[in-house]
């Protein structure tokens, strides 16, 4: 009877802070940030594939689909975005994509994108080059920027 | 002729990348460097990673240590170069030999890219950045599979790739031709082999977790430099026939004339969430005696618990065809011993050469890498190293005694690489 009281007192006092960890540690693994994929408001793309995003971020391809330089753009590396955002595209952490980009960097094959201070930099960068491409989280999108894709369209 | 004058135009542009009158030429610089000390436990047997460095046993912080720096230059629209040196212990000590990378880039369309000047081969999955360590799970790219390979990991010349998406893939194909010279020393003296007209095609198709690569590569052997291989070929063809029928034979095998290098290679890499697992298989043909015909295969399995990967792996190197059998002289009654003792002499250094060039090994090896930051890996490896008798090619045996004894080696290494 005891042991039926402990275990109850238990699972109401212990059981929302247990679930809230639990969700807590799968919203995270399902890196629920949602992004949106953007360029130059001048550039003449105006969609992407997921697969196109893919060639440029990883290098693949160092130009858009019509031939234009592309210069992607990172998040900063501390600000799990940019974690979030890799799992995302192609299932690496960022571990992962690091290791990648030294075998592509000194292979003499292609640079990794240029890592922005901030979403905010990133923003600017995007705002001032007609050959940038960034990632940022949808809820900082603004309107100096166009979206060519997202994530949750395929 | 020409393609020294493209890897000079590289260095040259890196140069001018630094000065401020070249506005529209745009610099960067990154490099990586492997720290590592480790311990070989067989005195008799010396060790290295590569067949261009030095050999030697017991500790050592320079056998596995490596520092590069690279430039990337756009010099223009469509058009930029690679400079890469890399310092490591060399046995030759050339600058020639420190510089990996010095090639101008053209892409005329977005599917092509043209090289030429001094560019890394495209034979094995590792072959492009070998070097950096931070970019794979070993201390060490497998000994039985890269360490002959480090002899051709770059050359002059041109190569075209075409590349292209294929569904949920992508592929890439390249044509390469050119040249190469390997600079080892043998014996303290400078001992230089060339590679001339160098063909290779590969294709490497990556489709989600899975990367193939599947090449093909063929060189003719031109010229070689080593005083003491002349004259041994001299004093080979010098031997009547009648006294020592082989000595002509022999003497065709050791020289570079007339012989040519074919290698097929085949590798696959899987990495998806915690598994890291990679192969590659190789076989060669090679008419010169000083490299042998080989099969080579290796098979690394890595496990990722949280950050840290644990990996095993098995690599073999095996000579697929049977080794120069070298006969002794037969002396007619009588032959003044003036004449019999040196022919005798020249068939035992004959027999000592072809023994020490036969690759026959076996390893596994176990081990750990950690990052420890963004850019910073540390990683802890042994290898246990199994050598047939007359099998140690890629090591430095220096007792003729020790050379068709059977060997085994155990590898102790730790390491700290980094990008920067």
């Amino acid at each position: 009877m005891y042991l039926l009281s402990a275990l109850a007192w238990y699972f109401k006092m212990k059981l929302p802070l247990i679930l809230t960890t639990w969700l807590a540690f799968f919203s995270h693994n399902a890196t629920s940030t949602e992004f949106v994929v953007v360029v130059n408001k001048n550039n003449t793309i105006n969609t992407l594939s997921k697969r196109e995003v893919i060639d440029i971020y990883m290098g693949r391809y160092l130009t858009f689909p019509d031939g234009e330089l592309a210069q992607p753009l990172d998040l900063p590396s501390d600000s799990q975005f940019k974690n979030d955002f890799y799992l995302q595209l192609v299932n690496k952490n960022e571990q992962k994509i690091n290791a990648y980009w030294a075998r592509l960097l000194f292979s003499g094959r292609a640079k990794p994108p240029v890592a922005a201070n901030s979403i905010e930099d990133a923003l600017n960068k995007l705002y001032n080059s007609p050959y940038s491409l960034g990632y940022i989280p949808i809820e900082q999108l603004t309107d100096n920027v166009k979206v060519v894709y997202r994530f949750n369209e395929n | 002729m020409f393609y020294r004058f493209i890897m000079a135009v590289a260095l040259f542009s890196t140069c001018l990348a630094n000065n401020s009158y070249a506005n529209d030429i745009k610099a960067q610089f990154s490099g990586f460097a492997s720290l590592a000390l480790s311990y070989s436990d067989n005195k008799d047997i010396g060790f290295a990673a590569s067949y261009l460095n030095k050999n030697d046993t017991g500790w050592s912080a320079t056998r596995d240590s490596i520092i590069g720096g690279q430039a990337n230059i756009t010099l223009a629209k469509n058009w930029d170069s690679v400079v890469q040196v890399v310092l490591q212990d060399h046995a030759n000590t050339d600058f020639d030999s420190f510089l990996e990378l010095a090639f101008i880039r053209y892409r005329p369309a977005r599917n092509w890219a043209i090289r030429a000047g001094r560019l890394n081969s495209d034979l094995y999955l590792l072959s492009e950045y070998p070097h950096v360590g931070y970019a794979y799970l070993w201390v060490r790219p497998p000994h039985e599979y890269y360490s002959f390979a480090s002899a051709g990991g770059h050359f002059d010349g041109v190569d075209i790739e075409y590349s292209q998406a294929i569904n949920d893939g992508f592929l890439r194909l390249k044509l390469a031709a050119g040249n190469t010279t390997a600079k080892l020393k043998a014996s303290g003296d400078d001992f230089f082999i060339d590679f001339d007209n160098l063909i290779t095609f590969s294709a490497t198709y990556a489709l989600d977790a899975w990367t193939m690569r599947f090449s093909v590569s063929r060189t003719e052997l031109g010229g070689y430099k080593l005083a003491s291989l002349d004259e041994f070929i001299n004093l080979l063809d010098s031997v009547p026939p009648y006294i020592w029928p082989q000595a002509a034979a022999l003497s065709a095998s050791f020289n570079t004339e007339n012989h040519t290098i074919e290698y097929a290679a085949l590798g696959v890499t899987y990495d998806n969430d915690n598994w890291l697992i990679q192969s590659e298989v190789g076989l060669s043909e090679s008419g010169w005696l000083a490299v042998s015909s080989n099969l080579n295969a290796y098979l690394s399995v890595g496990y990722r618990l949280d950050s840290t990967t644990l990996f095993a792996g098995i690599s073999i190197s095996e000579n697929r065809h049977k080794p120069t059998d070298v006969t002794p002289a037969q002396f007619p009654p009588g032959t003044p011993r003036q004449i019999s003792l040196p022919v005798q002499q020249l068939a035992f250094a004959a027999k000592d050469a072809a023994d020490r060039l036969v690759v026959h090994q076996h390893s596994i090896n176990i081990g750990a890498k950690w990052p420890i930051s963004d850019n910073w890996a540390l990683k802890a490896q042994i290898d246990h190293f199994d050598i047939k008798p007359t099998g140690g090619g890629l090591w430095s045996i220096n007792n003729a005694v020790d050379v068709g004894k059977r060997h085994k080696v155990n590898v102790f290494t730790f390491s700290a690489s980094v990008v920067f």
